[in-house]
């Protein structure tokens, strides 16, 4: 083996030592990217690295995205828009068999167009939704399985701090990735009620029909969501007709959140607080992971080793849809067990190389994006799927009387429609390119 | 004095929470400027891109405090309590130690921008070497915290 590859293999080694040991994953890819980068270079080399990465890393325009989109999520969660959204799906269809979570999964899409977390928007309907739902006598699992499934939307749906941290890394443009999204997204919401009817036609007792809203209750439920739906479609609308960066777009949109729970005093100071403190967190928690896949990448980078695998991919003459197949398995098996943003922070800069040095009859950047929307695809079955499924130990820590075993029950039918839909994407890749191709 | 830093990491992360949400307010007024003169907030990306930075930078203490960095569990879930601790101490310690390195690189290079007058590429030229020494005090911080966050569990800090 060629010492490029040799040096990169024993870094990608001593990573997944460390991250069996336990060690937080932004720690293991700084430590493994420092020795590495020692290892090519030398000490004083990365002393000096030092100096500056992290503050230009942190002070850069692009990446500012990702704390507004966090806080405007945060706001929303705190200010109540996902009740009214759960109001007014369950006006439209609570009444029928299961129709409660299909409302979920309604009510889960249109929070996803102002919130860019899945977490954020399980924990959300996990405490805006999930009580109602148990009592109107959906069986437990079922109920949390829709939850959890519905807050995959949160990243499926743009906008998505998923897909801001793909464009970012493989320098993408992010405008174009979320209009990539949008259509894969909707697409995912309807099968994941199309799943919930099978299911239910099957075993009605499942989901027994939800409340009857009378007139007057249910257009006090639409009004009550016109200002949320106001809000995506400015954020949404804003980045596709190009009036704002993504980063003017996540602004306007936590303000707008802002402005709208303040107004109808659904927020308050305590509320602000908590959401600020909560931002915080996330944020934080998604600045060490990424110092810590600049550091790794650095040392990968200086390794060549990505460079040299794509063009020894290339040069195999493998299938491309043989390699992307091969590509897309491993996300699915690392993202069962792994988590997900850390997942695409460390394949990407190996995989990303290796898509675009194939040939599928498409332009490179159009590559590069349905690449992207296949990636949110697979991560979002991560967030799932057992054994460590992000968003259903979320629901698994609201729900405490549930047991999780039963979640992960709940969320088998749903994880048959990822499957499809990551099928569909692949074999469609205009699903995803159309509404790009359309804003170009 | 463990109080103490938990109440600085505290009001550390509210700061950088207020100081997001000028920079969004900021960015919605440059927005709605350019929309109707054609003319932005003038530097508008430096000042956003500075504040979001500290920001974030004042957002680490408290997500270590919180224990907000993600590890993975699946494979010691086997290990006795006792030894998922001790591994637990261990690597809170390493993190200082790291955070800890790079607070001591970014006070230097914090003072060489200082020092060289280094300013942001764009219509103001704000120098930001300052920027980079209070990055290296929210850094130094996070050590601390890290440090005060060894042998105890996880859900302590809650």
């Amino acid at each position: 083996m060629a010492p490029e590859f040799v040096i990169a293999a024993w870094g990608f080694a001593a990573l997944l030592g460390l991250i069996v040991l336990r060690a937080p994953i932004a720690l293991s890819m700084m430590l493994v990217g420092a020795l590495g980068y020692v290892q090519i270079l030398d000490w004083s080399a990365l002393l000096n690295y030092l100096k500056s990465t992290p503050y230009h890393l942190f002070a850069s325009y692009t990446l500012s995205v990702i704390p507004l989109f966090i806080l405007m999520g945060a706001l929303a969660e705190r200010g109540g828009l996902a009740r009214d959204l759960f109001a007014a799906a369950n006006a439209v269809m609570g009444r029928r068999p299961g129709g409660m979570p299909m409302a979920v999964i309604g009510a889960s899409a249109a929070f996803g167009a102002v919130c860019g977390s899945s977490v954020a928007t399980t924990a959300t309907f996990g405490r805006a939704a999930l009580p109602e739902l148990l009592r109107f006598g959906t069986y437990p699992g079922f109920a949390t399985g829709t939850i959890a499934v519905g807050g995959t939307l949160g990243i499926l749906i743009p906008p998505s701090v998923i897909l801001v941290v793909y464009a970012i890394t493989t320098e993408q443009n992010i405008s174009k990735l979320f209009m990539a999204a949008v259509l894969p997204g909707i697409l995912a919401t309807l099968l994941y009620i199309l799943a919930i009817w099978l299911v239910v036609r099957r075993r009605p007792e499942l989901a027994p029909p939800g409340p009857v809203v009378s007139g007057a209750d249910r257009w006090r439920a639409y009004r009550n969501v016109i200002p949320v739906l106001l809000i995506a479609l400015l954020v949404l609308g804003g980045i596709y007709g190009g009036v704002f960066t993504p980063t003017e777009s996540a602004a306007v949109g936590c303000i707008a959140v802002l402005a709208v729970g303040l107004l109808r005093r659904s927020l308050s100071g305590a509320d602000i607080r908590v959401a600020l403190l909560a931002t915080a967190e996330t944020t934080g928690m998604i600045f060490a992971i990424l110092l810590g896949a600049e550091i790794f990448n650095a040392f990968l980078a200086l390794s060549q080793a990505p460079d040299l695998l794509a063009l020894w991919v290339t040069e195999q003459n493998f299938p491309p849809y043989g390699v992307l197949a091969v590509l897309l398995l491993t996300y699915i098996v690392l993202g069962a067990v792994m988590d997900e943003l850390a997942m695409i922070l460390l394949t990407l800069p190996v995989f990303f190389p290796v898509v675009t040095a194939l040939d599928f009859g498409m332009p490179t950047e159009e590559v590069a994006i349905w690449f992207g929307i296949l990636v949110l695809v697979v991560v979002g079955i991560g967030l799932t799927a057992p054994p460590i499924g992000l968003n259903v130990f979320v629901i698994s820590s609201i729900a405490k009387n549930v047991p999780i075993a039963q979640t992960y029950r709940g969320v088998l039918p749903f994880l048959g429609m990822d499957v499809i839909r990551l099928v569909i994407c692949v074999v469609f890749p205009s699903l995803s390119l159309w509404l790009v191709r359309l804003m170009t | 004095m463990t109080a103490v830093l938990e109440r600085l990491a505290r009001a550390l992360a509210l700061a950088g929470g207020a100081v997001l949400l000028a920079a969004a307010c900021l960015t919605v007024v440059s927005g709605t400027s350019r929309w109707l003169t054609g003319q932005p907030v003038r530097g508008d990306f430096e000042i956003i891109s500075i504040a979001s930075g500290l920001a974030v930078l004042g957002f680490l203490a408290w997500c270590t405090q919180r224990r907000g960095n993600i590890l993975v569990d699946s494979f010691t879930i086997w290990l006795p309590a006792g030894v998922t601790r001790v591994l637990d101490g261990f690597w809170q310690l390493v993190w200082a130690a790291v955070m800890g390195v790079i607070a001591w690189r970014m006070t230097l290079g914090g003072l060489e921008a200082m020092a060289n007058g280094t300013r942001t590429i764009g219509l103001l030229a704000l120098p930001y070497g300052w920027a980079i020494a209070v990055g290296a005090a929210c850094f130094g911080l996070t050590a601390l915290i890290a440090l005060t966050q060894v042998g105890r569990r996880a859900d302590d800090g809650a």
